[in-house]
């Protein structure tokens, strides 16, 4: 429809100037799907430490780190999940 | 004149997979022969004295689990046994046994013998018999006869051309002198069979009398032992046992290594094949590890009836004078007297993709391949891949199902797997670093995980398998009354809580709970454990297990849920990969080369990216699967 772009436009423009929009050191993470697993690795590598923290042996450990590795590795096409093709297609059209 | 007769299931070679191959066969009611260049060798341990060890414990006892012979065996001609890594976790326990050589090779060779349907004789197979279909059909020997089968396993083990080098002495033999196999490597050639060159090497045996073990420290063996076979009664193999010895390499044996490097055939170049990287000889191990001052050297005794003794760590192909110079340095061996030389052996077997994950060819119908004849090295690794391949040749022959263990279900799923999957440059050896999910397949639950198959195929009893029915039912039973049995804060439970560490209850806790606390364990609980009937010492070490690693053995179990559904996303046989677009080059040449069954197997081919597998999905989805 094309409705209200301008004032959106001005809206951001304000905000900038205002000093609202921090643009300098952070990452911005697009994707939800993408933030699930940053988040799912963030506990895999928390338990880590803790199992390093408590002594157990590397064998658990390492249970942990293939987890952290393989969501993250989701994110950068590293690793393959069975339905990630389903996953990816959901979320855009793909056309004829 | 030659003959002709009939059987269901010809085996070539009777080493341990040939041996694991027949005995199932046979156990499956099918007439089967089982040929070998000499009877007096069968089961013959041609290098080191033990079965067992890292990961190696983990298949005797998954080889046991499905109703295969080698556990059995081992119980009954251990001269020692150890239980390796105790201080670690359940994951990497591991039971080693040191051998009677002579007592092994006989008790199995009594056990074929004994064996209804199975036939033995010492012939050498030279040609495969093949009809126009490129189905087996038989073999024929050296001698002329001919023996018509419906299945043939090849487990020729190292002694297809086999040559034997000490230094810049060649013997065309096969192990320890005996007589190799030259025929049968230009029938595989014939038969569209490609063949690679492998080496392998063995240590030098010792006149024990001239050994001085006062240099030396004591290994001994494990107080309570443990057996090897689910169905061995753990009384009935406490016995005396000898002892091994650890002593070391120096800098003067290095020296004489590195002198005489020009001297061996490796460096020389005389050897052909492409050797162990895990099974190195001491000549592989000075020049590799420049750094190390010396090297572990354990001194094994090769059996009760000989004065032999085995020098572990040490295997060589230098010549005999420059053998004797470098044994002779080491603390212990200043005096002794080599019974029998160190050396290097060369042998024809397969590039093992060439085979499916049931071990039979894919070119090939009713041909199958286990042992060292598919570029592995190892007692164990070979029986896994004989019991496998003889239960799909009977399966095969009886028109049933075959089976196939994934890298989920055990160490042998995960031995085969990287067979035919991997690319394999030198000969194959188990570790525990190449499961995934070891936490799972732990030798403790062997019975546990495979018997199943055992009883479905035919090899475990009715009477067996309910058995490890009952055992799963008890341990399943009793982590639910754990789960269900609370205690309180008494006085009794306080006293019991902080006597061992642990901090006091502020409410109820479920016995569930305490246990899985860090500084307390199912058998420390039993104190206030009122309710707890007896219960067997296996059952027992399960529940503790299951408990104390329940977090963990759940992420796994997760991490294997995982895995499967890309293993059962399988690809179509008829599938034509220069026709989808978005592949890489390489990937497209190793998917054709490698053929695999399934998404799963595709993504663990070297050269195929997550990329690949991506483009690979999305064309399955476009065809509708």
């Amino acid at each position: 429809e094309e409705k209200g772009i301008d004032e959106f436009k001005n809206k951001i423009k304000d905000m900038f100037i205002n000093g609202l929009v921090n643009y300098n050191d952070e990452v911005i993470i697009t994707n939800e799907r993408h933030v699930r697993l940053i988040d799912d690795s963030i506990n895999s590598i928390n338990e880590i430490i803790n199992g390093i923290n408590i002594g157990i042996s590397e064998d658990f450990i390492s249970i942990d780190m293939v987890n952290a590795y393989k969501n993250l590795g989701l994110i950068i096409g590293e690793s393959i999940e069975d339905d990630i093709v389903d996953e990816i297609f959901s979320k855009f059209c793909m056309g004829k | 004149m030659s003959f002709e007769e009939d059987y269901d299931v010809v085996v070539v070679g009777a080493g341990h997979a040939g041996c694991e191959a027949a005995l199932a066969c046979a156990r499956l009611g099918l007439e089967t022969i089982i040929f070998t260049v000499s009877v007096n060798s069968i089961a013959l341990m041609p290098c080191n004295p033990n079965i067992g060890g890292s990961s190696k414990g983990h298949l005797v006892r998954e080889v046991d689990a499905l109703g295969g012979e080698m556990g059995k065996v081992i119980d009954r001609t251990f001269i020692q046994s150890k239980m390796l890594n105790r201080s670690k976790g359940p994951a990497v326990h591991s039971l080693r046994a040191q051998a009677d050589k002579a007592e092994y090779s006989k008790t199995m060779r009594m056990v074929l013998e004994n064996q209804e349907h199975l036939t033995i004789k010492q012939a050498e197979v030279s040609e495969l018999i093949l009809n126009q279909n490129n189905e087996i059909k038989g073999v024929k020997i050296f001698t002329g006869g001919t023996f018509n089968a419906k299945a043939v396993i090849l487990c020729t083990g190292t002694y297809l051309r086999a040559r034997c080098l000490c230094g810049e002495a060649i013997t065309y033999t096969g192990p320890n002198g005996l007589q190799a196999a030259n025929h049968l490597t230009k029938s595989l050639e014939k038969a569209g069979i490609e063949l690679v060159r492998f080496k392998t090497g063995t240590p030098a045996r010792m006149d024990g009398r001239t050994v001085d073990y006062s240099k030396m420290t004591e290994q001994l063996g494990d107080d309570v032992i443990v057996p090897f076979s689910f169905t061995t009664d753990p009384d009935t193999i406490q016995k005396d046992q000898i002892k091994c010895y650890l002593t070391y390499t120096n800098e003067n044996t290095h020296k004489i290594i590195r002198n005489n490097l020009d001297r061996s055939p490796l460096y020389a170049g005389v050897i052909e094949g492409t050797g162990p990287r895990y099974c190195p000889s001491i000549e592989d191990k000075v020049v590799r590890f420049a750094d190390k001052e010396k090297h572990q050297i354990f001194i094994e005794p090769e059996g009760l009836s000989t004065n032999e003794v085995y020098i572990g760590g040490m295997s060589s192909s230098l010549p005999e004078d420059v053998q004797l110079e470098m044994y002779r340095t080491v603390p212990g061996l200043e005096n002794c007297k080599i019974v029998r030389n160190a050396y290097a052996i060369e042998y024809d077997c397969i590039n093992p993709k060439q085979l499916y994950s049931t071990l039979e060819f894919k070119n090939i119908k009713n041909l199958f391949a286990a042992g060292q004849f598919n570029g592995s090295s190892g007692y164990e690794e070979a029986a896994a891949q004989g019991i496998v391949a003889g239960i799909n040749a009977a399966m095969a022959v009886l028109d049933r199902e075959k089976i196939i263990i994934d890298r989920s279900q055990g160490y042998i799923g995960v031995l085969i797997d990287d067979l035919v999957t991997k690319e394999n440059r030198e000969p194959y050896r188990m570790m525990t670093s190449r499961a995934e999910y070891r936490l799972l397949l732990r030798q403790d639950n062997a019975d546990l995980r495979l018997s199943y198959i055992g009883y479905e195929v035919g090899l475990v009893s009715k009477e067996r398998y309910n058995k490890v029915v009952l055992k799963q039912k008890l341990i399943d039973n009793e982590i639910e009354r754990l789960k269900n049995t609370y205690v309180g804060s008494s006085k009794k439970v306080s006293e019991f809580l902080i006597s061992n560490g642990s901090s006091e209850l502020k409410s109820g806790s479920s016995l569930y709970e305490l246990i899985s606390r860090p500084e307390l364990d199912y058998y420390i609980i039993e104190e206030i454990d009122d309710s707890r009937e007896s219960l067997p010492a296996d059952v027992m070490e399960q529940v503790n297990i299951n408990i104390k690693y329940s977090g963990y053995i759940e992420k796994q179990i997760k991490q294997v849920e995982a895995f499967k559904k890309l293993e059962n996303k399988k690809i179509p046989v008829d599938i034509d990969y220069n026709n989808i677009n978005g592949l890489r080059n390489e990937a497209r040449q190793k998917l054709i080369s490698y053929n695999p069954v399934s998404i799963g197997q595709a993504s663990r081919i070297s050269g195929v990216s997550p990329a690949d597998i991506s483009v690979l999905l999305v064309f399955l989805k476009s065809i509708g699967r």
